[in-house]
């Protein structure tokens, strides 16, 4: 079947950007050494996040045509650029699949605890594999299509937590006991790696984004408005449960929701979040996975659909390796955040310094 | 009869088919100059069809030339010939010298009392022509024939529409004489652009098909899209615009119509004053409307007839029930077999009382209950009328009623089959309310393995599907996705017609200017 | 290729009702929970449970002519709770369903025992929800789980509404749901208060249809004391008059009568009384330089006057001045009187232990080494604003009016 060029409107990529990085952050548990001050953390975080941001934008502005493979590419020479970008590729998929454990993890600890876990997952491959069969124009329409029910659910749940008059703001103070230090401590990596460094996959998607003028404002806007949401979510359970209870629970946000009880009818709204966190980690997967697929296709010069096809098992095989959700959770606080997503955060900067230096050259060269 | 009014440009078009299917048909052929060999030819290229009439005329015109009518007798209106044919051919007081062709332009210009009708000299036209209920006359020695439109098709009268009524609103429908209808729409829009293109589709039923849209609205390549499809279908037979719906849609595997059908006039003129296109075929009274979104599919024309308010309301209420009538018993075997903990705690206690006995597991009990439902419906429009309420006393009382006091089937689910059949009936577009049904029982299925996450991903599916499908290049979901603002005045709700006419006049404007 | 993939897709929806309904569970395969009970019983733990049966509660399936009572009560026991929870399934037909479990009454013993484990399953399992209300028994709770309500058809669920409509009309006793518990017992505080489940009136239980069957029943569940818990364990009661003031100093008060006297003698009978309808604290810890805290309670509150047996005529500001002053008078004593108590009791149900560590985070670290002392010598010092906000319709009191218009 022919291709359509694939093309991306400016508000398809606000949303793809809010949608992608809200994704799993319900599920986030940030450390728990920082009790009820871990919400300064997330904005310093944040702000991290954005200076990194500033970096990518800068690499895709200098060449606005090419993603991420072809950026590599560009930047490191032919081999090297292969070589770096081809396990950039594969980490896309990783991510994608420990999403895909993120979710069976949690319904099994929900509301299917005698499914076995092989279907759901199989069932969440085959949808993002749909999903991604169709094209980014079709993810991209996706998220539009999927952002009015993500905002109507979280509005709803913020609604009902304070009209049920849970949230006591009190439970935020003191504010910084131990003064600053601890925090600056966590902020990196724990902090800066995920959520907000995962915008790294937008490098692959930027390249579509017409007119391409404007993605620096689009993604900084849809990037302060999810730092500035996931803060206050961060918040609000936070103040719905203490320190104490956020601790203690493994969903916090859940458990927040769990508590909601109005009207004698309004009392059971896991459904809800349980339908914004499948939502948001269907998205998050399917661009990583279209990440994956989009960066690999361009790497070895072959159908970006075959790819996607190669790497469904792959991406399903993978989710199985773990043995149980507390390995899981520990490889992706202990690896994933503290060595994978820095090591690459790293490269980036490399790659910034290189392009820059570069360019220094050149315009000596023609002055 | 009114095609016959329709003026040279449909005839043109006609002609451009005409040469079109002699194309396809290879070796062409012209009318010789010999009055017998011509009938003989007609003759055989009618596999001497015993309704074929041939009646010799002796004019005084020319007393000396014989001529011959020749017209198929159950397609044709005795009185026209008689009247304006025959009468003024054989009681002329004209004379002329003019012989062969012209003496057929002399007929043609001066004889015949009857508007349409033109002079060929091709064979096969004149076969299309007669079989269009057209009378031809041949006269010795020239080497053409003149056609003259005498027909009288069966057809039945405008009638109020079957299938989609309105409470406030022009009663009128399509019928299936496409000429009845081209003349429908042009009352409505009397508009100079209008544009009709006819086609012919079919190579046994020759069928015409038309497509109706404003010039300077309708986006070209829409336009070219539409008619180079209709062109390129190589098939035998049309007989309802279904065909024609089905072989030019982008994708064949959707659940989802990406075209409108309707048979009422009001709201054809509507979707051609907004820059669709209307594909109209002869014999059916549903006429197409594309490209559509999957919202307009829920529009009626009623909505721009009540006031904005209420319009809007009952907008929502639609969307809403098409929700409903796809989700609701899926939610309800998700609700009931896996997440109890969402009810009430009176409300599970009741649902559990009524289900005490059940034999059957809830997914089972459900998919009886759709499926017996479906049954009955589709037993009731295959029905003849009269017995019609047979099926719904023997519906209600027998398999209602009656299964919930034998304890087959909980209340409960009872009224979630209904509920859903009625919202169902809500959607006032046939062809979308029939994917809801389909795409329910998937659904079902679906929450009965994985409860409201099997919903949840079959609601994904669905849209992921939906994201990627286009109607003639326009994306289904629009406006909603590629969200365009200035288009949601119009989607879920209606906002107030001062807002929406500026839009529209604002469109033809822009397009106009842009052409110039 | 694409139509491949779709035939894949399909064949796998196809596939899933094969596969089989792993989670499903119908409704008549569950046993609802409405309200369970726990004892400590010669070194076991016994867990009861109430079983809702649909069929006589239901008003359609008419099961309630045949008389059946609508819940069943029934234990098991075990050296584990979860284990106690897991043998049930021997001895019942369903599934126990707990989703729905509305209360959780836990005998003084087990109360002393501690209440950790219930917790721990609490927070481990999602099936079982924090909204859950917990009382204690003095005496054995699978008692409390028997009795029916009149009125009411399933006993947990009304008893939980006893307790929201006690804790929004006349909030005396808080709705302890184990969300609220975990916090108390996770805050800075580690303690809560509970309220305690009782029978009043004759021991003559109401565990049978027939004795609903009068208009006046014999005996009825209410509320008594407050239990307190310290870490996780029962460490003392608080009788009904001494918990009056824990709701006042814990800043809890959203409705509650206040009976008050004319003189303000103590001692003599209150026979007026007041509805506070708006209130709140400003609760300021201070650490003096020479290590003593003080506690600053400054109270103000709102409220209708809704029966005056005093001579006065309130419309005169002065009167009413008086008379607010004597209604802050009684509330300031009910707030000592349970400071007494829970002094006493070296336990921290108020939550000051939360305030002083969000003014003094840094001190906090170093008191809360030994907190349950100092709390005991924290001195409160207690004002009350109370302002009548409506007198009702009468400005005099009845008696006065009619001396009036006999003269």
């Amino acid at each position: 079947m022919m291709q359509v060029k694939a093309q991306i409107g400016k508000f398809q990529l606000a949303i793809m950007i809010l949608l992608f990085l809200i994704g799993n952050t319900p599920l986030l548990k940030p450390p728990g050494q920082l009790k009820q001050d871990s919400w300064i953390a997330l904005l310093i975080g944040a702000a991290f996040g954005s200076l990194y941001l500033w970096m990518l934008l800068v690499i895709q502005r200098r060449s606005p045509d090419s993603d991420l493979a072809e950026l590599y590419q560009q930047l490191f020479g032919k081999w090297l650029g292969f070589a770096l970008a081809f396990p950039q590729g594969l980490f896309f998929a990783y991510e994608a699949s420990r999403n895909i454990r993120d979710f069976s993890d949690l319904t099994a600890m929900t509301i299917l605890s005698r499914t076995p876990e092989w279907s759901i997952k199989l069932l969440m491959v085959m949808l993002s594999l749909y999903a991604v069969w169709g094209g980014t124009r079709v993810l991209f329409r996706l998220a539009e299509l999927l952002f009015p029910i993500v905002v109507l659910g979280y509005l709803l749940i913020i609604v009902l937590l304070i009209q049920a008059g849970l949230p006591d703001f009190h439970r935020l103070q003191p504010i910084m006991s131990d003064g600053i230090g601890p925090i600056l401590k966590v902020v990196f990596p724990d902090f800066t790696a995920f959520p907000f460094a995962q915008i790294l996959t937008m490098l692959v998607f930027w390249k579509y984004v017409k007119p391409s003028a404007a993605i620096g404002k689009i993604t900084y806007r849809a990037y302060t408005m999810t730092a500035l949401f996931s803060i206050f979510m961060h918040m609000l359970v936070m103040s719905v449960l203490g320190p104490g209870l956020n601790e203690y629970s493994t969903i916090p946000f859940l458990q927040a929701v769990q508590l909601i009880q109005l009207a004698n009818f309004l009392e059971r709204l896991d459904v809800v979040v349980t339908v914004l966190i499948i939502i948001g980690l269907f998205i998050k997967l399917s661009l990583l996975f279209m990440a994956a697929a989009l960066t690999l296709s361009s790497l070895l010069k072959i159908p970006y659909r075959t790819c996607a096809v190669v790497l469904a098992p792959i991406i399903y095989g993978v989710c199985f390796l773990e043995p149980n959700h507390s390995v899981h959770q520990w490889i992706g606080f202990h690896i994933v955040i503290r060595y994978l997503i820095p090591a690459q955060m790293l490269l980036m900067t490399v790659a910034f310094l290189v392009g820059f230096f570069r360019k220094g050259k050149k315009s000596s060269k023609a002055s | 009869m009114f095609f016959g009014k329709q003026g040279s440009g449909v005839k043109q078009q006609m002609k451009n088919t005409g040469q079109r299917t002699r194309a396809k048909h290879g070796g062409s052929s012209k009318l010789g100059s010999s009055l017998k060999d011509n009938l003989d030819k007609l003759k055989t290229d009618l596999h001497n069809s015993s309704d074929l009439e041939i009646r010799p005329i002796g004019s005084q015109l020319a007393p000396e030339v014989p001529m011959t009518a020749v017209y198929i007798g159950e397609l044709t209106d005795e009185t026209t010939l008689n009247e304006y044919i025959l009468r003024p051919l054989m009681s002329t007081i004209l004379r002329t010298e003019a012989r062969n062709e012209k003496l057929v332009h002399i007929i043609l210009e001066r004889v015949v009392e009857v508007g349409a009708a033109y002079i060929t000299t091709d064979i096969d036209e004149c076969i299309q022509r007669l079989l269009d209920g057209y009378c031809l006359l041949l006269v010795q020695g020239a080497a053409c024939g003149l056609l003259i439109h005498i027909s009288n098709m069966e057809g039945r009268q405008v009638s109020e529409p079957t299938a989609e009524t309105v409470l406030r609103g022009p009663q009128q429908s399509f019928n299936e004489n496409i000429g009845t209808n081209i003349n429908l729409v042009r009352q409505i829009i009397r508009s100079p652009s209008l544009h009709i293109d006819s086609l012919q589709v079919g190579s046994e039923t020759r069928t015409q098909v038309a497509l109706l849209y404003l010039d300077d609205v309708a986006e070209p390549e829409i336009v070219n899209t539409i008619r180079s499809r209709i062109e390129a279908l190589q098939i035998s037979s049309v007989l309802e615009s279904g065909y024609i719906e089905s072989l030019i849609q982008d994708r064949i595997y959707t659940p989802f119509p990406t075209m409108k059908n309707t048979e009422r006039p009001d709201a054809i003129a509507g979707g051609i004053l907004e820059g669709q296109i209307a594909i109209m075929v002869d014999g059916s009274p549903f006429v197409l409307l594309a490209p559509v979104t999957l919202f307009q599919l829920f529009h009626t024309p009623e909505d721009y007839y009540n006031r904005f308010d209420i319009a809007s309301f009952l907008r929502l209420i639609r969307f809403t029930a098409f929700f409903i009538s796809m989700t609701l018993p899926a939610l309800y075997i998700a609700v009931t077999t896996f997440h109890q903990e969402m009810l009430p705690t009176t409300l599970l206690i009741t649902l559990a009382a009524q289900r005490e006995g059940i034999p059957f597991p809830g997914l089972v009990e459900a998919l009886l209950m759709e499926l017996t439902f479906e049954v009955l419906r589709e037993a009731g429009v295959r029905m003849p009328r009269a017995i019609g309420p047979a099926i719904s006393i023997v519906g209600a009382l027998v398999l209602g009623q009656a299964a919930v006091e034998a304890g087959i089937v909980s209340a409960g689910m009872v009224m979630v089959v209904s509920f859903t059949a009625i919202c169902n009936f809500v959607i006032p577009q046939l062809n979308i309310a029939i994917s809801a049904r389909l795409i329910r029982f998937t659904f079902m299925l679906l929450a009965g393995v994985f409860g409201f996450i099997g919903i949840v991903s079959g609601i994904l599916t669905v849209l992921i599907h939906l994201a990627g499908l286009e109607s003639f290049g326009m994306p289904y979901m629009s406006p909603i996705a590629p969200f365009d603002w200035s288009k949601m005045k119009d989607n879920f709700i209606r906002a107030p017609m001062k807002y929406l006419l500026k839009q529209k006049a604002g469109n033809v404007i822009n397009r106009r200017s842009k052409q110039e | 290729m694409k139509k491949r993939l779709l035939t894949l897709l399909c064949s796998l929806v196809m596939m899933l009702p094969l596969a089989g309904c792993w989670n499903r569970v119908e409704m008549n395969e569950i046993g609802i929970v409405t309200a369970t009970a726990l004892d400590w019983d010669n070194g076991k733990w016994v867990v009861s449970y109430q079983l809702v049966i649909p069929q006589a509660i239901s008003s359609q399936s008419g099961g309630s002519s045949r008389g059946d009572a609508p819940v069943n009560v029934f234990s098991t026991e075990g050296t584990s709770m979860r284990k106690a929870i897991g043998d049930a399934s021997r001895e019942m037909s369903r599934k126990l369903y707990f989703a729905h479990n509305q209360i959780i009454v836990v005998s003084e013993a087990a109360a002393k025992k501690g209440i950790s484990t219930i917790l721990e399953i609490y927070m481990r399992n999602t099936e079982a929800r924090e909204t859950v209300s917990m009382f204690i028994a003095k005496g054995k709770a699978r008692t409390l789980i028997e009795q029916l309500l009149p009125i009411e058809k399933i006993p947990g669920t009304a008893i939980k509404q006893l307790v929201k409509n006690e804790a929004n009309s006349n909030s005396l006793y808080p709705d302890m749901t184990i969300y609220r518990i975990l916090q108390d017992l996770l805050g800075p505080g580690q303690s809560t208060g509970i309220p305690q489940l009782m029978i009043a009136g004759s021991r003559q239980a109401l565990n049978s249809l027939d004795s609903l069957k009068t208009t006046s029943t014999a005996a009825k569940i209410k509320f008594g004391d407050l239990a307190v818990l310290s870490g996780d364990k029962l460490k003392g009661w608080l009788s009904q008059e001494e918990a009056a003031g824990v709701m006042w100093l814990s800043n809890q008060i959203k409705r509650v009568t206040i009976p008050f006297n004319c003189s303000g003698n103590s001692e003599a009978p209150k026979s007026s009384s007041v509805i506070v309808a708006k209130a709140g604290a400003e609760r300021k810890p201070e650490l003096l330089p020479d290590g003593r805290i003080k506690m600053y309670l400054h109270v103000k509150a709102e409220g209708t006057l809704l029966e005056y047996t005093c001579a006065d005529n309130l419309e005169d500001p002065k009167s009413l001045k008086q008379t607010e002053e004597r209604i802050a008078e009684e509330i300031k004593s009910e707030m000592m009187k349970s400071w007494k108590a829970i002094s006493r009791l070296e336990t921290d149900i108020v939550g000051f232990g939360a305030l002083i560590n969000r003014t003094y985070p840094q001190q906090w670290k170093k008191l809360k080494q030994d907190w349950n002392t100092s709390f005991a010598a924290i001195e409160p010092e207690i004002d009350v604003h109370f302002k009548l906000v409506r007198i009702g319709f009468s400005n005099q009191n009845f008696k006065s009016i009619q001396k009036k218009a006999r003269s």
